[in-house]
């Protein structure tokens, strides 16, 4: 049990996290004692970001993920296709009952003792049952520990909370932007398929440092990355027509939006936001360098268009701009970021890139190859990232370096709020710090909160109405 | 001279890499003696699906579809 603090010393958790200044104390970072109450007080209570549908398409199909410093087993069961998030630990002793990335399985066997569970988590085998238990053992008590889970338009995500609330209000008006980002390049819900494996690295930094520092941080990409902008490795080669992104996602001819940073302090999630001035989809802007790829996405976006006829895009997903949902997930439409706890100084990064499930090879491919050199552990641009994570944390963890706080305070003063998104901030500054301020008010929420009754209920009418399903 | 291994011996170190093997449809012995026929082998070492074919001492077992651990197999018959 973690003893949880409301104060450190002479100082509360709100003397760390200011974000009416706009400070953040670098002991939220480096500090085991916050560490640990993270683990126990977010990480053990949001939903969180596990897999997508397609890389468990089948039934008894396994994979491994992570819910903070823990591992969790992705299945879908045998019998009833449905899909399950267990701890990865066997309920006799502990040991990991899963030891392969990814497979498919009658059973979950631990090497220990034998104890076996089904893929829908039941306790089915004990070696000598009789014999050592006397028949008294209740295998329907020892199963495996199951998360809530929701299947959300084909992104998986988990909760070991109970009082919890749904997924879809935990996300708040991002539902529908998470909904749209599954969606393929013709605005198809569910059209995505996920490479398998997922790229998966461990850096010397705290989570926080790519996950609230760096993450919708639109301040550092003409800097850190100026070497990828000029090098124009992207597909879309010189990125300025589009706002010099280097999105790979299907590149959007201009269309009429405003676009703005912000977020909802109430639910913790943040990003860039653009409210869209006409109805309809943009045309696509070819720039892939690869034959046949252009022609490709010059048709889905015709079907896109017509779909979205009278309609308006979604402020979020799709090129419109990534977003964070707390604590740690970043989408894009064409990558899931999840950043993962793995001790105070190490943070775990999953990378898991789609493409369209119905597009033809060659088009998955480019848009593979694409991935691994723009993102990942070799890619540029996280190459470009991880100069910025591994220091940072390094540079902080000293006696002299701790006095001094992080300054989150761009765009402070300068924020309104609008009807057409209740409950968010938007920043009138381009490279505004609200998502960062937005991250921490409800990180100094969860770390202070009781249970799930003292962070609960969010806006009433959070979702915007060309959002609610 | 090189020894030929049998495939449905289950003693010793080829006996568990044999047990890992044993394909579905193949019937074993029982330690309790009764023959069965595996219906599945999840290859973990450890356990067979089986259905009871023969049960000389209780003939209601017949039928009946359980997991077995692989210290209760005797051989592939």
């Amino acid at each position: 049990m973690v003893n949880i603090l409301t104060s450190r010393g002479d100082r509360s958790l709100r003397s760390l996290v200011d974000v009416e200044k706009g400070v953040v104390d670098r002991e939220v970072y480096v500090n085991e004692e916050i560490y640990k109450q993270e683990l126990e007080q977010i990480f053990a209570r949001c939903w969180l970001f596990v897999a997508h549908e397609s890389m468990v398409p089948n039934p008894g199909d396994f994979m491994i993920s992570r819910m903070g410093e823990e591992e969790v087993i992705v299945t879908r069961d045998r019998k009833n296709k449905e899909l399950h998030v267990f701890l990865n630990s066997c309920m006799h002793r502990g040991e990991k009952v899963c030891r392969y990335d990814e497979g498919n399985a009658l059973l979950f066997t631990c090497p220990f003792h034998a104890w076996s569970y089904d893929t829908d988590g039941k306790l089915v085998g004990v070696a000598w049952a009789d014999e050592q238990y006397g028949g008294a053992l209740d295998k329907s008590q020892w199963g495996l520990a199951e998360a809530r889970v929701c299947n959300y338009y084909g992104s998986i995500w988990a909760t070991w909370d109970r009082k919890a609330p749904t997924f879809e209000d935990y996300a708040g008006a991002y539902a529908s932007s998470i909904r749209h980002s599954m969606q393929s390049s013709d605005g198809e819900d569910n059209g995505l398929e996920f490479f398998k494996p997922m790229l998966k690295w461990r850096i010397p930094t705290n989570w926080k440092v790519p996950a609230f520092s760096s993450s919708n941080d639109p301040a550092h990409a003409a800097m850190t990355h100026r070497s990828q902008f000029v090098a124009a490795f992207g597909p879309q080669g010189d990125d300025t027509a589009s706002g010099g992104n280097n999105n790979p996602t299907p590149r959007m001819a201009p269309f009429p939006k405003e676009r703005y940073t912000g977020g909802d302090h109430n639910l913790g999630h943040s990003g860039g936001y653009s409210f869209f001035k006409q109805t309809g989809a943009p045309d696509h802007l070819d720039t892939w360098l690869e034959p046949g790829v252009d022609e490709y996405y010059r048709m889905t976006a015709e079907l896109k268009k017509k779909k979205y006829e009278g309609k308006m895009l979604p402020g979020l997903g799709h090129g419109a701009s990534h977003f964070v949902i707390f604590p740690n997930t970043t989408i894009d439409s064409w990558r899931i970021r999840p950043r993962h706890p793995n001790g105070i100084g190490s943070t775990e990064l999953f990378r898991l890139f789609p493409a369209d499930k119905n597009a033809p090879k060659h088009v998955k491919d480019a848009m593979r190859h694409y991935q691994m050199r723009h993102t990942g552990p070799v890619g540029m641009q996280e190459s470009d990232d991880m100069e910025n994570w591994n220091y940072v944390y390094k540079a902080s963890q000293g006696t002299i370096a701790r006095r001094y706080p992080y300054n989150f305070q761009a765009g402070m003063g300068q924020n309104f709020t609008d009807d057409r998104l209740p409950g968010f901030h938007l920043s009138l500054v381009d490279k505004s710090e609200e998502g960062h301020r937005t991250r921490f008010s409800r990180w100094l929420a969860f770390m202070e909160a009781g249970s799930w009754d003292d962070l609960y209920p969010i806006h009433p009418d959070t979702t915007p109405e060309w959002g609610k399903t | 001279m090189v020894q030929q291994s049998n495939s449905n011996d289950l003693g010793g170190a080829q006996g568990a890499t044999n047990y890992l093997r044993i394909t579905e449809g193949s019937k074993v012995k029982l330690s309790n003696g009764a023959i069965a026929e595996v219906t599945a082998n999840p290859n973990d070492g450890a356990w067979l699906f089986i259905r009871i074919l023969e049960h000389a001492d209780d003939s209601s077992q017949v039928g009946t579809e359980e997991m077995v651990f692989f210290t209760d197999v005797e051989a592939v018959v």
